[in-house]
């Protein structure tokens, strides 16, 4: 009988904690958590200590540098230390919503501020603006640029994140395809699409198979083009900012392209998986477009010299843009913001900290940093660097941070792109329906 | 007396519930309350980062009224359901009659067939598997180094072929329901078989006439546990495939899954799960009632 009643009582138990685990109530209200700090206090300066969850994606590559710099801070302050957690890209964004559910948010996260995945965070209230911080002078920017710290804000104009570096879009050409055929480099960058067109043909029948890699996927390409003519893939209220015109030039030029074979067909570019897979690596093409962030990479996986050249088309010094490759932020619910904020300007601010990251997050975003890693880089990071330079003359601001229920809005254009390559449907149709059902997505999350 | 036994019962059921605390606590925590909490999700709308709101039915209209892929995902998951599944049965029992004879190192064989299995729903297979039928995958290599010239084709990326590389990887995991009809098959009489070949039974005959029927209840064991399986596919079709090319391979697991975690939408997916759920069971039944004009038990005891 006892035993029958003490099983109840474990039973019930069970039920309250499995309960009070489902119902991951996160009031979207800034309010601490009740954890204690962990103040260890032994420094006798007010040194803000305490464990400090760190929680970033990325390769290999970039976990083993992180954890040097972690080790390298704990070093430096005693009574910090750190739980970090890491993955690579896919799930991250799940991974985080979840702890965010579970109420168990990390005290500094990875992030994009102004990517669609990422504002849903800032939407609810969960990363903490870090102005106060940046006034306090806890996070020193002093060494920032003002456009690159201006990646950082939210749609309310405050700050959500401090760049870990800086990544342009790049167009990577092989050298030595455009010397078989005579044709002369463009320093600057195509002067149009056309002209880009013209080249191809050529270039496709040195290379045997394509003039190019697929130049126009929908999430790199897209938002450039329509920065070409004064337009923006999102946009508050009606959820895309481009008219028919625009997309549908932008599907001419890709399926005519394809077509003729000047760039793979839809499965093959969709078989591409990473950078380092591309055609151009294989020799199978002469021209790619990617993120500066890639090109040591690909440079090394091609293992043959290749070129960076601006992005091509009209107005290019309008549409590139400087863009922070991703943030560091902080939650709102940390119990120890102040170490979290010192961690990330020492994590960006930091010579020594930048000499073991070596530019992995993209290039350091003040030139002190820079000019200190210029003699370790190797040739690619300093070919980066000078492009880079290059860019920051030769761009525009950044676009306006993505609306509310823009993931859903990218879902579908993604849809949309693989019935047109994949002849289901017409550009026409195409459009019609995406302005149809972007401007319901926008209507549905204002609600 | 029969209190004496009523008293030492429940002595004997106090163990028994004692020894089955630890699945009861489980059962309870990870299944019985995530239940009840999907069902009351399913009425909300909960983007699981605020508190839910109660819509009522809201989600269940927008199912059947709005969306399109729901219809799009149910339709690949019942084509899937529908080919691969008895494919892989199909495939299983021949495999085991194959296992079932009288050859050397059968054990090995078993084991080298099973194994597939084992690590079937793991995602390095489906890795894996994505090497194999890629453009510059072993599958065009092979078909390369026969006919001379590779095939241009990513096989999961067009969309005429994607789901059926899925098809051909469900085939290919033959193993859990091969043991099963092994353990059938081991359990027929060899008797039965001497006595047909008396008779003058052929092989065919031998097969459609014993085998089978004496089988039936292990193939509606396994018929019912690869309908539940085979509707809960997600793996394959994220890592593989990621649901595309053009939503061929979009499952209805794997569009439940957007739903929650890449739109958090977990309301709405709570009540596509519902859904599922309610398929499953129709089914399910429909198989059991079916099942007494089919399935023939030895022993009526």
């Amino acid at each position: 009988m006892k035993r029958r009643l003490s099983m109840m009582m474990i039973l019930a138990m069970a039920c309250i904690l499995a309960v009070a685990g489902c119902s991951g109530n996160n009031s979207a209200e800034p309010s601490e958590t009740s954890k204690p700090t962990q103040e260890t206090g032994s420094t006798g300066t007010p040194e803000a200590g305490g464990n400090l969850r760190v929680i970033w994606w990325g390769n290999q590559d970039r976990h083993n540098l992180t954890s040097e710099v972690l080790d390298l801070y704990s070093k430096a302050n005693p009574g910090v230390t750190f739980t970090p957690e890491y993955q690579g890209f896919d799930g991250y964004y799940q991974k985080l919503t979840l702890l965010a559910a579970s109420n168990n948010m990390p005290d500094v996260f990875q992030f994009y501020v102004g990517a669609s995945d990422a504002n849903q965070f800032i939407d609810k209230g969960l990363v903490e603006p870090l102005d106060a911080y940046i006034e306090s002078g806890l996070i020193d920017v002093s060494e920032i640029g003002e456009s690159t710290l201006s990646g950082g804000k939210g749609s309310d104009g405050k700050i959500y994140g401090i760049p870990l570096g800086v990544n342009a879009r790049v167009m990577i050409i092989d050298p030595a395809a455009y010397e078989k055929v005579g044709l002369t480099i463009p320093e600057k960058g195509y002067e149009s699409w056309e002209a880009l067109y013209e080249d191809l043909k050529k270039l496709k029948d040195v290379t045997g198979a394509y003039g190019a890699d697929d130049l126009f996927n929908i999430a790199f390409t897209l938002p450039y083009y329509a920065r070409q003519f004064d337009q923006t893939v999102n946009a508050e209220g009606t959820g895309i900012g481009f008219d028919e015109k625009l997309y549908t030039d932008f599907f001419t030029y890709r399926q005519e392209w394809a077509k003729e074979g000047l760039i793979p067909k839809m499965d093959a570019s969709m078989s591409v998986k990473n950078p380092e897979e591309s055609f151009l690596v294989k020799g199978q093409s002469a021209v790619m477009v990617g993120y500066t962030s890639q090109y040591p990479g690909v440079v090394k996986a091609a293992g043959r010299p290749l070129k960076m050249i601006l992005m091509p088309g009209p107005n290019s010094e309008k549409a590139m843009d400087v863009r922070p490759g991703q943030h560091f932020s902080i939650s709102v619910s940390s119990p120890n913001k102040e170490a979290a904020a010192k961690f990330i300007s020492y994590f960006v601010n930091d010579i020594e900290a930048n000499k073991l990251l070596n530019a992995n997050r993209g290039m350091p975003i003040t030139s002190k940093v820079r000019e200190s890693l210029m003699d370790q880089f190797d040739p690619e990071m300093k070919e980066v660097a000078d492009y880079l330079d290059i860019v920051s003359e030769h761009s525009g601001p950044l676009d306006a941070p993505a609306p509310a229920g823009a993931t859903e809005i990218d879902t579908l254009m993604v849809d949309l792109e693989q019935q047109i390559m994949y002849d289901q449907t017409s550009i026409h149709d195409a459009y019609e329906k995406l302005k149809k059902d972007a401007a319901n997505i926008v209507a549905k999350h204002k609600q | 007396m029969k209190q004496k036994i009523g008293k030492a019962g429940g002595l004997e059921n106090g163990a028994g519930y004692l020894f089955i605390l630890p699945w009861i606590i489980g059962f309870i925590a990870f299944t019985a309350i995530p239940f009840v909490a999907l069902f009351y999700f399913s009425f909300t709308n909960y983007d699981l980062l605020s508190t839910p709101k109660w819509i009522g039915l809201d989600n269940f209209i927008r199912m059947f009224t709005t969306d399109e892929k729901f219809f799009t995902s149910l339709k690949v998951t019942f084509f899937y359901v529908l080919t691969a599944i008895p494919l892989r049965l199909i495939f299983a029992l021949f495999i085991a009659m194959l296992l079932n004879m009288k050859i050397k190192f059968v054990g090995v064989y078993r084991t080298a067939f099973y194994v597939p299995s084992i690590i079937g729903g793991s995602v390095a297979v489906a890795v894996m598997w994505g090497q194999l039928f890629g453009l510059n995958g072993a599958v065009n290599g092979i078909i390369g180094a026969v006919t001379g010239t590779p095939p241009n084709v990513s096989w999961i990326a067009n969309p005429d072929t994607a789901l059926w590389t899925l098809i051909l990887m469900a085939v290919w995991q033959f193993g859990s329901p091969m043991i099963i009809f092994l353990a059938g098959l081991k359990n027929i009489p060899e008797s039965y078989y001497e006595a047909a070949v008396v008779d003058g039974a052929n092989a065919f005959h031998r097969f459609v006439k014993i085998t089978l029927p004496l089988l039936t209840p292990v193939i509606l064991f396994n018929l019912v546990m690869q309908i539940i399986g085979g509707f809960m596919t997600f793996t394959q079709g994220l890592i593989i495939t990621a649901g595309g090319p053009l939503d061929r391979t979009l499952f209805y697991q794997l569009y439940v899954y957007r739903q929650g975690f890449e739109f958090l939408d977990m309301g709405y997916a709570a009540a596509l799960s519902c859904f599922l759920l309610l398929i499953v069971a129709v089914l399910t039944a429909l198989v059991f009632k079916s099942s007494s004009s089919w399935v023939h038990y030895e022993s009526k005891g």
